[in-house]
């Protein structure tokens, strides 16, 4: 299977002045958000990348679009590894790939009407005529299902469900093979978050996209992605096919993520018992030394064909 | 005796494109001891019903109307200024969703919950500290005596909303009123903070209420349920019946369109269009134009909220005939 965007020991470390001895003299405290990902966004699938703040699935996302410089790694999209692609020879590139973020209000521009923000793609790619550019423009919202009726208006007047479909129109316009999106339906409610996540749905099988779905809600990505790729503290911990994480779960921390979902049955309340982050990465699986076939990531182990775990080594070999 | 009892509370908010009715004539009770989850969509009036009880809301915006309003026996339309800062805290708190919004980020967290025993209580302030430091271990605060000596932004959300419960707790209101306690945080933060909350209600009987637009959360939280729409209620209810046979057409396509609930990748069914505009609300039921059941005579005509028993009540016109 041909793979649309695939990412290779991804790293990136931010630092931190540290005030030592004087005022002049700081040290640098490097911070390591992401270590050493990998993940592979296969053609025409969905790929969740689930994990709580602070574990490094927006900096992957952002990498990913060369929105953020990766410390190390690559980024292959399509075949092409445009990690050290110049911004000149980045932007063909740049439209096959493409990103909706979470805030729809902070990224639609107020001053333009909704058919400028979704022709101005076109605009940046010198593609089309102002009269094409203004068709194409409302045919896209007729596809995330706005009507041309909206062509006219500015964000402020639509509510976040509307917003983020004229994100998502925008992120269409020039045709991308692979869409990032940014915890899309976070902010949104409940009648409206499922219309967003049937959108995509209907284009991604319409479309053929392949998208890397970021979201912390476990539950939305169960009924989009097709593999979830779970983060904590910059690395991966566990990834699998999504059924895989929701009924095998072998990583503690996976466990106790799928066990602080909120039961939507009253009758099977239940009291639960809470471990810290470093209490469930001690307990982490171990596993004998031949399943770390990985050689990309050795800290990862196969617990089935597409199954791998975050675990530590046994002595030995496997039965 | 009820601690809360609202009756036919209407407020209202002016803006320059007209009159934005936020509620629509709800009401309400809270008995001692109870828990009530009152859930709803942003723009439902959920949160507006709770701060015009205890009249938080600015006066020269918002109009609030009700036949009556009352908190643990203390009439709060009619309450005197110096009488309504006696009631809010001890007989009802808040917490809110932002927890770092919520605190003063110039000073400590112990010199601000410390603060809020002095304005209630007539003791002294190594008194006072004790029953901060008291009220911090109850809610499972690690490391208390490093979080009183800390600014709100040296701690992490967890642990800031830990501490919002604290302080609303501290002088042992009869009622907890929390707005979206958890939506600002992790899952597995969620899970703690939610036991949390059920464990303090347990041992303190205080009354609480659960305003949430997250079923999940009061599934797993509270006794009774009330579900707001486009400032109404929608339908009143156990939160046994209302996940076990939800009546009302919202409730129903409400708990539908929750993601996840069966395995594999699928489409979810989703509620068509959104909630209605406040300025000028539909002269019918709001959900009408949403609605699978709907009639000519649901866009006309404004359902009553039609009582089945003490406990269950539905604003339909379909469900009720």
């Amino acid at each position: 299977m041909n793979h649309a965007l695939e990412i290779k020991n991804l790293s990136k470390s931010f630092y931190k002045k540290q005030a030592s001895k004087g005022f002049f003299r700081s040290n640098l405290v490097e911070h390591c958000a992401v270590d050493n990902v990998s993940i592979v966004v296969p053609e025409r699938k969905i790929v969740g990348l689930v994990g709580e703040s602070g574990s490094g699935k927006s900096t992957v996302g952002l990498m990913s679009m060369r929105l953020l410089e990766p410390s190390g790694g690559n980024i292959i999209l399509n075949g092409t590894d445009i990690t050290k692609l110049s911004p000149e020879e980045l932007k063909p590139h740049r439209a096959q790939m493409q990103i909706i973020f979470q805030d729809s209000y902070s990224s639609l521009n107020p001053m333009m009407t909704l058919w400028e923000i979704v022709a101005e793609p076109f605009v940046i790619h010198k593609m089309h005529d102002a009269k094409q550019r203004r068709v194409k423009a409302k045919e896209l919202l007729d596809i995330v299902g706005l009507g041309s009726v909206f062509a006219n208006r500015y964000p402020h007047e639509l509510s976040g469900g509307q917003r983020q479909r004229v994100s998502i129109a925008r992120a269409l316009a020039l045709k991308p093979k692979v869409l990032i999106a940014d915890e899309p339906t976070s902010a949104l409610d409940v009648s409206v978050k499922a219309q967003v996540i049937n959108l995509l749905h209907d284009l991604q099988s319409e479309m053929g996209l392949s998208i890397l779905f970021i979201s912390h809600e476990l539950s939305v990505v169960r009924s989009l992605a097709d593999q979830i790729v779970v983060m904590h503290r910059g690395r991966i911990v566990e990834q699998a096919q999504t059924e895989q994480i929701f009924q095998n779960a072998q990583h503690p921390y996976t466990q106790s993520l799928l066990d602080s979902i909120p039961v939507l049955n009253p009758h099977l309340r239940r009291r639960r018992s809470f471990q810290s982050a470093e209490e469930l990465t001690a307990k982490k699986p171990r596993l004998p030394k031949d399943s770390f076939i990985n050689p990309e990531n050795p800290n990862l182990a196969q617990v089935s064909d597409n199954h791998f775990v975050d675990a530590e080594p046994l002595e030995g070999r496997s039965l | 005796m009820s601690l809360i009892e609202i009756e036919n509370l209407s407020v209202s908010f002016s803006s320059p494109d007209g009159e934005v009715q936020a509620v629509r004539d709800v009401s309400l009770t809270l008995n001692e001891g109870q828990s009530l989850g009152v859930v709803g969509e942003s723009g439902s009036g959920k949160s507006v019903s709770l701060m015009a009880l205890l009249r938080l809301l600015p006066a020269h915006a918002a109009t609030v109307k009700a036949n009556k309003l009352m908190l643990d026996g203390v009439d709060m339309l009619t309450c005197k200024k110096d009488d309504l800062t006696r009631v809010r805290g001890k007989i009802a708190s808040l917490v809110f969703q932002d927890p770092m919004a919520s605190f003063d980020p110039l000073f400590k967290i112990g010199s601000q919950l410390t603060e809020t025993v002095l304005s209630h209580f007539e003791v002294a302030m190594p008194e006072a500290k004790a029953r901060v430091e008291k009220m911090l271990d109850r809610v499972e605060m690690p490391d208390s005596q490093r979080v009183m000596s800390s600014y709100p932004h040296q701690l992490s959300g967890g642990m800031l909303q830990r501490a919002m419960i604290a302080m609303a707790l501290v002088c042992e209101p009869k009622v907890l009123i929390a707005d979206e306690p958890t939506t600002a945080l992790d899952v597995t933060v969620q899970a703690q903070i939610l036991q949390l909350i059920g464990d303090l209600q347990e041992e303190t009987g205080m009354g609480l209420i659960m305003i949430t637009h997250d079923l999940g959360v009061v599934a797993e939280t509270v006794d009774d349920i009330v579900v707001m729409y486009g400032g109404k209620v929608m339908e009143q209810t156990s939160v046994f019946d209302l996940f076990d046979q939800p009546r009302h057409p919202y409730s129903k396509a409400l708990l539908e369109s929750i993601p996840g609930q069966v395995a594999g990748k699928r489409k979810l069914k989703e509620i068509p269009g959104q909630s209605p505009n406040p300025v000028s609300p539909p002269a019918g039921c709001p959900f009408h134009f949403r609605c699978e059941l709907a009639d000519q005579n649901c866009a006309t005509q404004m359902p009553p909220l039609t009582r089945w028993d003490n406990t269950h009540a539905t604003a339909c016109l379909k469900v009720a005939s």
